[in-house]
């Protein structure tokens, strides 16, 4: 959520209203996913049917560590959620296919609104993305400097080092 | 006014750009461009036979291709003459010399970029070769400008060639086509994202 307002800016975010308050983590262990609720953030323009800016509510779940399912508030029908997933096909350790799907209630947006929509956020992440170092994920504690706003990225890690994954990660002794 | 559009269109953003620097109010029409490949379509193709866009309508006039969108535009809508240089022979030749160019950088870099992003199966390193070369054209023209003081392609005021060339030079990121070892193509871009009504479209990040 902390670059809504400067990646995203005037959408899903602005720079006003950048705090990111405090969400949960937990870790399903039934179902081996981790989940990230209770977030919320003010956003000018959440969804393509946003009449306005309105205090967002999302959950994040990682059923995977190539995919995640987005739930937010959907601005048309209070009480249902928007789904956003992204299924990650990785085609080498830095590389990567993002395969997408957008579940929204809409009755004023055509589909190719809709499309415009996210394809417009999801080109704003990928510039951002690309420019990341070290290229493949950190695992190690001490190559990043957490604040509390990053709770989920960091149950993200250690999930994927309790599970053993190395692919596509950068461990310490690899930095030079 | 009427604008096929499709948001991630370098194209597109020339012609959305001028709009915004002449101040005018035009209705777009998003076009499935990705994945649907509506420009491609029966329908798209009788509003365009190459399926292209962007395409720009204007009462009984409807027009293809970015760069003429940028000529009528700013003939027709800008007063001042300052986007196209009507009555200045030399300075028109210098904006058609630069509006040429763009349909190049269009052919190279974007070209990249489609691989890059949308997954176009295309000669990526060709393509991004002769960006290059383009780009060190570029380079040198822009560098000379600037020893004659002048910050823009074709004279001292920005013109619709610096539209033109503006997005798919700022965009060759998308395209794994590095433009920081081109200063003098940095410094045109920023002074280009300065301009007053200039906005990003994804893939940019410009900041005032
Ligand atoms: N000369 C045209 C080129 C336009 C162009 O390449 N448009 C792209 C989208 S940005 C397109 O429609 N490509 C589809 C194709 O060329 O088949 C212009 O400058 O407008
Ligand atoms: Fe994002």
């Amino acid at each position: 959520m902390a670059h809504f307002p400067f990646v995203h800016t005037g959408i899903l975010g602005v720079e006003d209203h950048a705090e990111v308050q405090r969400y949960d983590v937990s870790m399903n262990v039934d179902q081996d996913e981790i989940w990230a609720t209770n977030c919320k953030f003010f956003q000018p323009m959440a969804a393509a049917a946003s009449k306005g800016g309105t205090i967002t509510e999302y959950k994040y779940r990682l059923p995977h560590p190539h995919s995640v399912i987005l739930y937010k508030t959907c601005p048309s029908r209070p009480g249902e959620w928007d789904l956003i997933g992204l299924f990650i096909q990785p085609t080498e350790k830095d590389a990567c296919i993002v395969h997408s799907f957008v579940l929204v209630f809409d009755k004023n947006n055509s589909d190719t609104d809709l499309l415009h929509f996210q394809q417009n956020i999801f080109l704003q992440d990928r510039i951002i993305l690309e420019n990341q170092i070290p290229r493949q994920l950190p695992l190690d504690t001490r190559i990043e400097i957490p604040t509390r706003a990053d709770a989920s990225s960091i149950a993200f890690r250690r999930w994927l080092k309790a599970n053993g994954v190395t692919w596509s990660t950068t461990q310490a002794e690899n930095l030079e | 006014m009427k604008l096929y559009d499709y948001v991630l269109s370098g194209n597109c953003h020339k012609v959305r750009l001028l709009l915004k620097f002449l101040d005018l109010t035009c209705d777009l029409e998003p076009v499935d461009f990705f994945p649907g490949r509506e420009h491609k379509s029966p329908v798209f193709l009788q509003i365009n036979p190459l399926g292209q866009l962007p395409v720009l309508e204007d009462g009984d006039l409807r027009l293809r291709d970015a760069q003429a969108i940028l000529v009528y535009l700013a003939h027709k809508y800008d007063a001042s003459g300052q986007w196209y240089p009507m009555n200045d022979p030399e300075a028109l030749g210098r904006v058609a010399q630069w509006l040429a160019f763009a349909e190049n950088i269009t052919a190279t870099s974007s070209a990249a970029r489609l691989h890059d992003v949308l997954g176009y199966n295309l000669d990526v390193d060709a393509a991004r070769a002769d960006a290059h070369t383009l780009f060190r054209v570029l380079e040198d023209h822009l560098a000379h400008q600037e020893f004659n003081g002048q910050h823009w392609l074709a004279g001292p005021l920005p013109t619709i060639a610096d539209i033109a060339c503006f997005p798919y030079t700022a965009l060759a990121g998308d395209g794994g086509i590095d433009t920081f070892i081109y200063p003098a193509i940095e410094r045109w871009l920023h002074h280009f994202s300065r301009l007053r009504g200039f906005y990003n479209m994804p893939g940019m990040n410009y900041f005032a």
